[in-house]
């Protein structure tokens, strides 16, 4: 017995300390390796990275829980530091939108006529899904949020992600339970946009900075600060006419907007169900219309 | 025979202190903060979990364990994958490297090393991310983020040698 174990420390013994030599370069070119596995197959990464975070959600839904009591607080202070200030502008907005009612009940009932006169046939209304927002990731490198409702609550890929102010992103990845969302102001997203006034179209540019950046605008065209940037519905992606932000300067840095929504203040937020496939089409989905056409043959 | 196994599990318990207490750490740093733009500069808490148990207890943290909190960061964060890995296996290797240097010196220089590393750390995620992304990311909020880490290092590693204290009676 005791020499069968003697014999295995003589094999193993410098197996065990040429790994121990090597375990930490081969860690690092394992890094190495993730890093272009994550550029070369960004589907397989995201397989891993959805069902970990299915997997942690939980715990982090639990964990953000006594923050909201936070919140309540930064949000309570900063009401009482600007109590009056806030009365005086709320005062002029409910005049302005009293009138507006006045304008839209006159237009709601001019356009129920002219449908009538029409015989008009309504879209489906959206469906929503509202979820919680568990998780702030991302850092200072990416701007993502996750929330706690997935493909079992309806949540797809590239859904349209809103507050009651306007957009705040789209799905990027789906668990089960869990989905992350790429906000408007990350690097990686590209949102076509139109200016509600002009009609002028543009992309919406997240640059990681708060205030995302319009690009590709129609050679010539005019914009100034304090125009309303809606999204264009262009590409399918998006419903046209979702709020997103207004034009805060257009200076040497671009044309710059600044979002209706405060991700970082964002407690619960809207998916927006437009039955849309988006420029990011999910894999099942594609399967899910392949089986439908050729039940349909059939 | 129940000492043994008591010895076992109060062994296994000591070397898995330190691996849970990041993943604590890196779940916290994801919790939103709703906070005004706090959620653009949260602390890299996990990085001063990693400095901490490098420079004394090195013993405790294997590298395979350092590897697996990294991949954990990169996962729930939104960016490339394998950046945060290399970034703690780099960290957590300078942090062993230079421990000897460490030993008996003051907070203030201990804080100070910290600080070179987590500037060194950031510069890194910075550079790979800007290459992965094929343009220059502004650097507003990786500086932001610098500060904070450096400003939690302070309570966080008083955390630590509490835990030392309790959990961890040096051998």
């Amino acid at each position: 017995m005791k020499k069968n174990q003697h014999n295995k420390e003589r094999i193993f013994a410098p197996v065990k300390a040429l790994t121990q030599r090597f375990a930490y370069g081969f860690l690092v070119v394992l890094a190495f390796a993730l890093m272009l596995t994550g550029r070369i197959d960004p589907r397989f990464v995201e397989g891993i990275r959805v069902h970990v975070t299915d997997a942690v959600s939980p715990i982090i839904d639990v964990m953000s829980r006594p923050l909201d009591g936070l919140a309540e607080l930064f949000a309570t202070i900063s009401n009482i530091m600007d109590a009056r200030l806030q009365n005086e502008r709320l005062q002029i907005e409910r005049d302005t939108l009293l009138h507006w009612r006045h304008v839209a009940q006159q237009l709601e009932a001019q356009n129920k006529e002219l449908r009538n006169l029409l015989k008009f046939n309504p879209d489906n209304s959206p469906k929503f899904i509202s979820a919680r927002v568990i998780g702030d990731a991302g850092g200072a490198f990416a701007h993502t949020l996750l929330v706690n409702a997935g493909k079992k609550n309806g949540v797809r890929k590239g859904q349209a992600v809103t507050t009651g102010n306007g957009l705040v992103g789209r799905i990027q990845e789906v668990g089960s339970l869990s989905a992350r969302i790429l906000l408007i102001t990350d690097l990686n997203s590209r949102i076509p946009v139109i200016i509600e006034s002009t009609r002028v179209r543009a992309v919406l540019a997240g640059n990681n900075r708060l205030k995302p950046r319009l690009i590709h605008l129609s050679p010539g065209s005019i914009v100034s600060p304090g125009d309303k940037v809606v999204t264009s519905g262009h590409a399918g992606a998006f419903p046209p006419g979702l709020p997103v932000g207004e034009i805060s300067s257009t200076g040497d840095l671009g044309i710059q907007v600044k979002a209706f929504v405060d991700p970082s203040r964002t407690e619960y937020v809207r998916v927006f169900d437009f039955g849309m496939t988006g420029i990011l089409p999910a894999p099942e989905f594609l399967q899910d219309t392949n089986s439908s056409v050729t039940s349909n043959t059939q | 025979m129940k000492e043994v196994f008591f010895a076992k599990l109060d062994r296994a318990a000591r070397y898995v202190t330190p691996f849970l207490l990041t993943v604590v750490l890196l779940l916290i740093s994801h919790v939103p903060m709703n906070a005004p733009g706090m959620s653009r500069i949260t602390p890299l808490l996990a990085l001063i979990s990693l400095f901490h148990w490098g420079v004394y207890r090195p013993d405790l943290l294997p590298a395979y364990s350092v590897f697996l909190l990294g991949l954990f960061h990169d996962i729930l964060g939104g960016a490339g994958i394998g950046v945060w890995t290399l970034i703690y296996l780099l960290v957590y290797k300078v942090a062993e490297l230079q421990r000897r240097f460490f030993f008996g010196k003051t907070f203030v220089w201990v804080w100070l090393g910290f600080s070179i590393l987590a500037a060194f750390a950031i510069g890194i995620a910075w550079s790979i991310n800007s290459l992965l992304t094929g343009q220059l990311i502004h650097l507003e909020a990786p500086a932001f983020q610098f500060l904070t880490t450096v400003g939690f290092y302070g309570p966080i590693a008083f955390v630590f040698f509490y835990c030392q204290k309790v959990l961890l009676v040096w051998d």
